[in-house]
């Protein structure tokens, strides 16, 4: 069984890089190649349903938020902010009864313990999440591909001394770290998402340095860099879209992983601050009220697993789906 | 490089690394606003006392100065004096590192006793059910959060069925005289097991998770490779294949999973012992940062960076002991 | 059940080993620190028959030294350890009990002479002296430890004869002899190693100190030999444990695991009181959680708009919906057992605060000149009730109109940075209104001169007010020793800052228990320190 490239049907290169021959033998994979392997494949395609939902949640939020001031959402539902004397706390979902009182179709999944409705926060906290999420990956994925590449080419000292400044950052317990940060300089989500971020990159770091390692070995490279090709250049075109795959299914696990990260954050106090609706903080709210109201607990819960579950079965479609020895 | 000189030199890299940590943490606690000693003592008319309880703790030299003291003490084994509790940083320390130690290694234990067999099976049963309940499974346990996991483990086995304790832990060699509900040392020890018990799966079950998915990937990558089905056609046992040929190799990955999973199961201890008021490092940082304790925040997150530099070492030596394809330390 | 006694050679063995575990685990680590080393009383009467007592506190302990601690569930440990030269009564008022009777106060209030008692014995064998209270007194300030504000007042003190004491103060105070409400403290034990004082304690108290650990546990036995055995409590052990979570420290109670909780959070009374084996008992603490306005800079210097933000909500709604029942809507600084000892006119003040109105409130704020575009800033320390409070203030502010308004919820190093200030009042910027609490000794003084009187400018009093006359009359009443002169002032002093509305009082807390039913004769004192035991019984 000879392992190379992958399938030949539709690997058009990603990017329309003129580097002429050289396509063929790196094991590109491209975008309508990707997407017809998680069509086919069920469970990804679940996945992608859901973080497709996911998003779309978290844009409309967002457009509620920042353009419509929340407009959607009052005429939907009822604002105990604007009318503090029919405020109803602690109300269980629709059709349960627990010692505040009885569900009400007003407030499908109960209220909280202000008395906002659960179902509009739980909607609201999507758009923390997913930025969040989205950013943070971002961050990480930026970083750790350029440490990663750069050390994994050079090695040497140049390699050590950014491993090691790689590992003194992540040697602080980010939490920590991150607590710290915002403690030193306010509770804002940015410093949130950035020290989330940070703990991302050294997934990546790791990921890209070795396939810089490896690839840096091949033939071709070789013959480039006598060819008089810029180390730059060289990174930028053969190692880093070589990577593409298997950074694509990390990126797609790490939004998950910062979702979760965040949560605990947020669960600590240190996400976003009320009267910002985030899962996590919901879930921190909810706890002294385990006893008289459990349900106010389940849905912020149900919500994070569901999403994080999207990320993670989307990204193992593609991991399947990119991976062409798997294929057989 | 030999193995013994590159572990050796790595070793020698960590310091530069530890230093980095604790000047680091220096810095950002000092950014903290407030002061630790008004924080303490709360609202209250006496400018004189706050003047004077700052100057017996040395805040007010300038910080370089104290930043240099601090480095000294920290050479000689003296971390500094606790604000908070008023007690040695060093004796806080020891006070509640055997704690959280209990913690991370019991759950870290589980996650391994579980998920190492429970991947290598669903790598050889592939596609069957008992692979599909595996990888549901841990796909749950990837994706749900650890206080999530601890606070309904609380509600459904603390609270409705009372089989285990709702908070604490209790350490193994306490003595029965101090721990309720136990005569003997046998006693103490039935109450530490039964006080782990829920905080252990909480902790453990993202490690559990996410090694059982590499262990699953790697050994079928592993099991599908040209060596593998070379040893196949010559007629070589399964099992001989599975335990010999495919196994070995397959742990490299799971290696590095578990030693980036070192400094995220620290960040875990936070939670679940947030969750299971369980009086630990954790707790013990969090504490320091709220009340802006600079000794005990600085020696903790010491100790914290210390045994992740270890654990990073320990990895990467495994990990360049077990696959001799890889050098390190240049060309 | 007899108990086997804890001798103080098995307390330092379990410390040993703990050290000795933790150093196998670190192989190479130094042991750590090592407690002292005299052995102090382990051969004295011991806890013998009688229950044990199982509670569970909110916080677990810091420091078990009289002169060192600073924070509530140590002191109510050392409440049982230690006796103090005065001690409360049921309510707030205070009886003698190292001391033989109240003191003799001469050169107008500010020399005090207390006679002690001749039998009392701390539980080492030791006598106590006017030596171990004079040094009670001073050690706070000459040590600069924590709580030493409530003794700074002392200028010199004597040891008068073995059972005199006396102390002069700076200035006339008349609440000092509640600042002698204070454990008596062993001088000679003490002094020889403080550090190790804290660990291994030694009191004259009914109760000796068993075991503890900082934030973690802590267990008394009772003294047989108690020096007043009249009063020797029944319980002949008790374990302090915290449970910080809320929801599982009721589960306990509910389970039976503990017999004593403290602090019942509002949504969970239903719970307690639903189960068939537990009661609850409260009484209002000696606190007081109020908003306050900055009063020096800002819309808020202008009373008519004080009186417009307390038009445009309902303080009664709000603490009726965020606060009851684990608390009580409070119409003025001081709680109600202060307002009841001194006889205050609440009434008067209760009808002070306006109900909602929205359209007054609007009117008000056209007249004062506020824009409606005009940014409010309201700034909140990290806890619940009070964020509501600011929350619940912020909202009627949107209702009256404005859009900007802002609720900040900081971390208590950079709120106490923030209305604190060392150089004068507080901009507008930094905040228009802040909401805080304050807990003291039951006196007067305590609340309105820290929270009310210039004097606490930028220290304890964020509003920066200019009323000179009431601020006066303050600083004259806690002078004065005269009880009804005292009372004048206070009444006069606080109806007028409060009808220019510098604070807008909010509420008190109660000091809630939840008992169970085994538990006899177990009652709450407004003092949250205060956990008597003396006439508690279990049956079990």
């Amino acid at each position: 069984m000879a392992v190379d490239s992958a399938p030949t049907d539709d690997d058009t290169p990603v990017d329309g890089d003129a580097s002429g021959g050289l396509d063929e033998v790196e094991a590109r994979v491209g975008a309508r190649y990707t997407l017809k392997q998680v069509r086919q494949d069920t469970t990804a395609r679940i996945g992608a349903y859901i973080v497709g939902l996911m998003t779309f949640v978290a844009v409309f939020a967002a457009v509620d938020y920042y353009l419509l001031d929340y407009a959607v959402a009052e005429a939907i539902l009822y604002n105990p902010e604007t009318d503090p004397e029919t405020v109803r706390r602690l109300l269980p979902p629709v059709g349960m009864e627990n010692q505040f009182g009885q569900g009400v179709i007003d407030h499908p999944l109960g209220t909280d313990h202000r008395g906002r409705d659960l179902l509009a926060r739980t909607v609201y906290g999507t758009r923390i999440a997913m930025t969040v999420g989205f950013l943070a990956t971002a961050i990480g994925l930026g970083g750790g591909t350029v440490i990663g590449a750069v050390s994994g080419y050079y090695g040497g000292w140049v390699d050590d001394v950014l491993q090691r400044v790689t590992e003194t950052i992540y040697a602080i317990p980010f939490l920590v770290l991150v607590i710290a940060f915002m403690t030193a300089f306010g509770r804002d989500l940015t410093f949130a998402m950035v020290g989330v971020g940070i703990t991302a990159i050294p997934v990546f770091n790791r990921l890209i340095r070795s396939r810089v390692v490896s690839i840096r070995e091949e033939d071709y490279v070789e013959a480039a860099r006598a060819a008089g090709v810029r180390d730059r250049n060289i990174i930028r075109r053969h190692v880093i879209p070589n990577s593409f795959a298997p950074v694509l299914v990390q990126a797609t696990l790490q939004v998950g992983v910062s979702i979760l990260i965040v949560a605990g954050l947020s669960f600590l106090g240190f996400g976003a601050q009320p009267p910002t609706p985030s899962w996590g903080q919901m879930l921190s709210a909810s706890r002294g009220y385990m006893l008289p109201a459990p349900t106010f607990s389940i849905f912020p819960g149900i919500a994070i697993l569901i999403t994080v579950i999207g990320f993670n079965i989307l990204g193992d479609g593609l991991q399947d789906a990119l991976d062409p020895r798997i294929n057989n | 490089m030999g193995l013994l000189r590159y572990t050796l030199w790595r070793l020698v890299q960590a310091i530069p690394v530890l230093l980095g940590i604790v000047t680091i943490t220096f810095v950002l606690a000092n950014q903290i606003p407030g002061d630790p000693v008004e924080i303490m003592l709360g609202p209250t008319p006496a400018q004189e006392q706050v003047e004077a309880i700052r100057a017996r703790y040395g805040l007010d030299r300038p910080i370089h100065e104290r930043y240099l003291t601090y480095l000294a003490g920290v050479v000689t084994g003296d971390l500094g004096q606790s604000i908070y509790y008023d007690r040695p940083v060093l004796e806080m320390i020891l006070l509640r590192l055997p704690v959280t130690l209990l913690l991370m290694l019991s759950a870290f234990a589980f996650a391994i006793v579980t998920a190492i067999p429970l991947g290598v099976l669903s790598a050889k049963r592939r596609n069957e059910p008992a692979d599909h309940v595996s990888r549901v499974v841990s796909l749950i346990g990837v994706s749900t959060p650890s206080f999530w996991i601890g606070l309904v483990l609380i509600i459904v086995f603390a609270f409705y069925l009372g089989w285990f304790p709702a908070r604490g832990l209790v350490l193994p060699w306490a003595d029965p005289a101090d721990v309720r509900g136990a005569a003997t040392r046998l006693g103490v020890l039935r109450q530490a097991v039964h006080h782990l018990v829920l905080p252990m799966v909480a902790l453990g079950t993202l490690q559990m998770a996410q090694i059982t998915r590499i262990e699953r990937s790697s050994m079928v990558d592993s099991l599908q490779g040209e060596y593998v089905t070379l040893a196949r056609a010559y007629g070589v046992p399964e099992s001989t294949i599975v335990r010999k040929h495919a196994f070995q190799v397959a742990q490299l990955p799971v290696i590095t999973i578990i030693g980036l999973g070192l400094s995220t199961a620290l960040g875990g201890a936070v939670l679940t012992e947030t969750v299971f008021e369980i009086q630990g490092m954790g707790r013990l940082i969090i504490t320091a940062i709220n009340n802006q304790d600079y000794e005990l925040i600085m020696g903790t997150t010491l100790v914290f960076g210390f045994v992740y530099v270890v654990g990073v070492i320990v990895t990467d030596v495994a990990y360049s002991y077990l696959d001799p394809r890889v050098t390190y330390g240049g060309d | 059940m007899s108990q086997q006694r804890q001798t103080g050679l098995s307390r330092r063995q379990l410390l040993a080993s703990g050290a000795a575990g933790t150093s196998f685990l670190l192989a190479g680590c130094t042991g750590g620190g090592e407690s002292g080393s005299t052995d102090d009383g382990g051969s004295s009467g011991n806890g013998g028959a009688g229950p044990t007592l199982y509670f569970a506190q909110v916080k677990g302990p810091l420091d078990m030294d009289p002169v060192v601690l600073n924070d509530v569930p140590s002191a109510q440990i050392t409440g049982q350890v230690f006796d103090g030269i005065y001690e409360y009564t049921d309510g707030v008022g205070v009886q003698p009990k190292i001391a033989a009777e109240e003191p003799t106060v001469e050169r107008e209030g500010t020399r005090y002479i207390v006679p002690l008692r001749e039998d009392a014995q701390f539980q080492n064998g030791d006598p106590v002296t006017a030596t171990d209270v004079v040094h009670t007194m001073l050690a706070p300030v000459e040590e600069q430890t924590e709580n030493a504000p409530e003794v700074n007042m002392i200028d010199a003190a004597e040891v008068i004869d073995e059972h005199t004491a006396q102390f002069d103060l700076s200035y006339p105070y008349g609440a000092f002899t509640i600042a002698m409400v204070r454990g008596v403290v062993n001088a000679s034990v003490r002094q020889e190693d403080t550090q190790a004082y804290n660990q291994d304690p030694v009191g004259s108290g009914p109760f000796q100190l068993v075991e503890w650990e900082p934030e973690n546990y802590a267990t008394v036995e009772r003294w047989d030999d108690y020096w007043d055995g009249d009063t020797l409590p029944e319980i002949a052990r008790i374990e302090f444990d915290p449970i910080e979570e809320q929801t599982t420290r009721v589960t306990e109670l509910e389970t039976g695991n503990v017999d004593v909780i403290e602090t019942i959070p509002p949504q969970l009374y239903e719970t307690v009181e639903g189960n068939q084996n537990a009661t609850v008992t409260e009484s209002p603490g000696v606190g007081y959680f109020y908003l306050a306005f900055n009063c020096a800079n800002g819309p808020t210097s202008d009373p008519l708009v004080r009186e417009a933000v307390d038009y445009c909500f309902s303080m009664d709604q709000a603490i009726e919906n965020f606060v009851e029942p684990s608390g009580v809507r409070q119409y003025s600084p001081y709680p109600a057992s202060i307002s009841d000892e001194w006889e205050f006119p609440v009434d008067e003040w209760a009808s002070i605060p306006h109900d909602q109105d929205i359209e007054t409130a609007r009117s008000l704020f056209e007249e004062a000149g506020v824009p409606t575009d005009y940014s409010w800033r309201i700034i909140v320390p990290p806890d619940d009730m009070r964020e509501q409070i600011g929350i619940s203030i912020g909202d009627g502010l949107q209702n009256a109109g404005f859009e900007n308004v802002q609720v900040q919820r900081l971390d208590w190093g950079t709120f106490t940075d923030t209305y604190q200030s060392d150089d004068g009042p507080n901009s507008e910027d930094d905040y228009n209104m802040y909401t805080l609490g304050w807990s003291g000794s039951p006196d007067p003084d305590a609340f309105a001169y820290n929270l009310l009187s210039q004097a606490a400018d930028g220290v304890t009093n964020g509003t920066f007010h200019g009323y000179d006359e009431a601020s006066q009359m303050l600083t004259q009443a806690r002078e004065s020793a005269d009880r009804a002169e005292r009372r004048q002032l206070y009444v006069d002093a606080t109806t007028t800052l409060l009808e220019e509305r510098v604070h807008l009082p909010a509420y008190n807390l109660n000091n809630s228990y939840g008992v169970r039913d085994a538990v006899e004769g177990f009652t709450s004192h407004p003092i949250s320190t205060e956990i008597p035991v003396t006439s508690v019984s279990v049956s079990r």
